[in-house]
């Protein structure tokens, strides 16, 4: 993997990387990969790829409010945002 | 015999019994901690006040002539990536050092039904990537059979937790064997249930199809006990499921017994092949029928591992990024501060490095054009290992294995190259991709370490499992 793949991936992973980084991403990233070229022996032809150990398909639920206290839930999860207000969590301008 | 060593049921008799009192038996377990505690560095928290505070409660119970359920008193310690209300959960990262959690995940809501006393959150590789717990951003666990050795990862603090008698149980999550293979290196059992066989909601995910909550303890009745209160199924987890009831216990005696060839290889440690051998020849004397058998695709097991894991890891972590949780970097004034700044410069200062490898390989397999090349590949071989099980448990009631080829090693032995961390996971991980159960018990030393059996049952074979495993303990005693 050469340090422009690197760089182009850490972009999509959000991640700024030292030179330092980068380079020792390119080798250890280059390492790993070789090693799962091993799967290319395998004969996969017409085999169903397994997305989850449990075949769960559609699982639903009535469509009703489930927890008395959504309100407190709710107030919980925001309160946990490092920056916040009247509530809502606050971001960055986005436009 | 200390207090400390004793069983859940031995310890539930003497509460019930108003033989000792939940406090005084808090008090104990506290004490031996604030004495151990500073080298072995098992916990990231302690929860000691509160623990006093639900013991306290127990006793009132008692006091009051209630019947109080087999886990009330017992004082217990959790992974920290597991969410306990009001109390501060790190999963071992940087990122996540000033998170405080608001609401319990399931299994500690379970536990907490019960009455369980929490003494508080144990260490672990940061968000469970590591095999040593040498990648926890807070602090390094040392193993209480040899201080100078890694105890296993990641759920290393819990394990050392057990081993060093600082806890009678504790709670693992495992996604490639992060529960057995710290129960092998510390001498202590510990039980990756069937997938889906425990709620993963308030667990955090690492690779949300192969991660699943599991017991550390002593003794298989231990870890059969506390897995019996955590399991179920949790409408807030749609993967979780209904335990079946299990076909008739099956006992040691007319057991068919799979030893698969591809688990005893080349370059695992001679003292360990003879261990495990030797508790596989006790199971033939206690009646079992050796069966040997093929896993034909367990070598490509890493492969698929490290692709399918950081795809699923790439995409789970991507919700850190310094807006709804945790550390970030919103205060600062310095105009590199817009929006994605803030998402990248809380992400790059928060993560550390083996966590930010996965990331970054993660996004590579499902990055445009190597989509086919490398996960949909890997999902396929995935079909090919969990079907290797399913031919292997219409000839065998179980398979017996190592459950790692070494013994623990001593600090920084592994931390140099990635892929020899890797390869550790060799004998955990394929029960991960098919999603089976399975147990690591300790069956003897190697130079003077421990070594674990792994037993690995079909789906919701947990009860076969223990009870086998019980009969094994006895065998080897």
């Amino acid at each position: 993997m050469d340090i422009k793949t690197v760089q182009h991936i850490a972009k999509l992973s959000h991640l700024r990387l030292s030179e330092d980084e980068m380079e020792h991403f390119a080798k250890e990233l280059s390492s790993i990969l070789s090693y799962a070229s091993e799967l290319d022996k395998v004969n996969v032809k017409d085999v169903q790829p397994t997305g989850h150990a449990v075949a769960a398909h559609n699982v639903f639920r009535a469509d009703e409010t489930a927890r008395q206290a959504d309100a407190e839930h709710s107030a919980g999860l925001v309160s946990a945002a490092p920056d916040k207000e009247d509530g809502y969590v606050k971001v960055k301008a986005i436009l | 015999m200390e207090l400390r060593d004793l069983s859940i049921q031995e310890l539930h008799e003497k509460l019930a019994g108003k033989k000792i009192s939940a406090v005084e038996l808090a008090q104990e377990f506290i004490a031996h901690i604030k004495k151990t505690d500073g080298e072995i560095c098992a916990y990231l928290d302690y929860h000691f006040d509160v623990a006093l505070t639900e013991a306290k409660e127990v006793d009132d119970r008692i006091a009051q002539g209630d019947r109080i359920a087999l886990l009330a008193g017992i004082p217990c310690a959790i992974k920290d990536n597991m969410l306990m209300k009001d109390t501060r959960t790190t999963a071992g990262s940087k990122i996540l050092a000033p998170y405080v959690a608001s609401y319990d995940a399931y299994a500690v809501e379970r536990l907490r039904q019960e009455r369980a006393v929490f003494l508080g959150k144990t260490n672990m590789d940061e968000f469970a990537m590591g095999s040593s717990t040498e990648n926890s951003a807070f602090q390094k666990t040392k193993n209480p059979v040899d201080t100078m050795r890694v105890p296993g990862g990641s759920s290393g603090g819990s394990a050392a937790a057990v081993a060093s008698r600082q806890a009678v149980f504790a709670l693992g999550s495992d996604t490639g064997g992060s529960i057995r293979q710290p129960a092998s290196f510390c001498g202590i059992v510990g039980l990756k249930p069937t997938y889906g066989a425990v709620s993963r909601s308030g667990l955090m995910a690492m690779a949300s199809s192969l991660d699943q909550i599991g017991p550390f303890a002593k003794s298989v009745q231990d870890v059969e006990t506390v897995f019996e209160v955590i399991k179920g199924k949790d409408p807030k987890d749609m993967t979780s499921v209904h335990f079946p009831q299990e076909a008739p216990l099956k006992k040691l005696k007319g057991l068919n017994v799979g030893v698969p060839k591809e688990y005893f290889i080349e370059g695992m440690e001679k003292g360990v092949t003879e261990a495990v051998k030797k508790s596989i020849a006790a199971m033939e004397r206690a009646g079992a029928h050796i069966i040997p058998i093929s896993l034909p695709h367990t070598k490509y097991a890493i492969a698929v591992y490290y692709i399918i894991m950081p795809a699923e890891v790439s995409s789970n972590l991507a919700r850190y990024d310094g807006i709804r949780f945790g550390y970030s970097t919103h205060h600062l004034t310095d105009g590199d501060t817009d929006l994605a700044a803030v998402y990248d410069r809380s992400r790059s200062e928060g993560l550390g490095k083996e966590v930010k490898r996965r990331v970054m390989l993660g996004t590579y397999v499902l990055s445009a054009g190597y989509y086919d090349a490398y996960y949909k590949k890997a999902q396929q071989v995935r079909t090919k290992i969990t079907e290797d099980f399913t031919r292997a448990f219409t000839q065998v009631d179980l398979i017996a294995t190592p459950t790692s080829p070494t013994v623990a090693f001593t600090f920084g032995a592994k931390t140099k190259d990635p892929l020899s961390m890797y390869l550790a996971d060799v004998f955990t991980v394929p029960v991960n991709l098919a999603g089976v159960p399975a147990l690591s018990m300790p069956c003897g030393l190697s130079e003077g370490l421990p070594v674990g059996l792994q037993l690995i049952g079909p789906w919701f074979g947990e009860r076969t499992l223990c009870s086998v495993g019980k009969e094994i303990e006895e065998a080897l005693k």
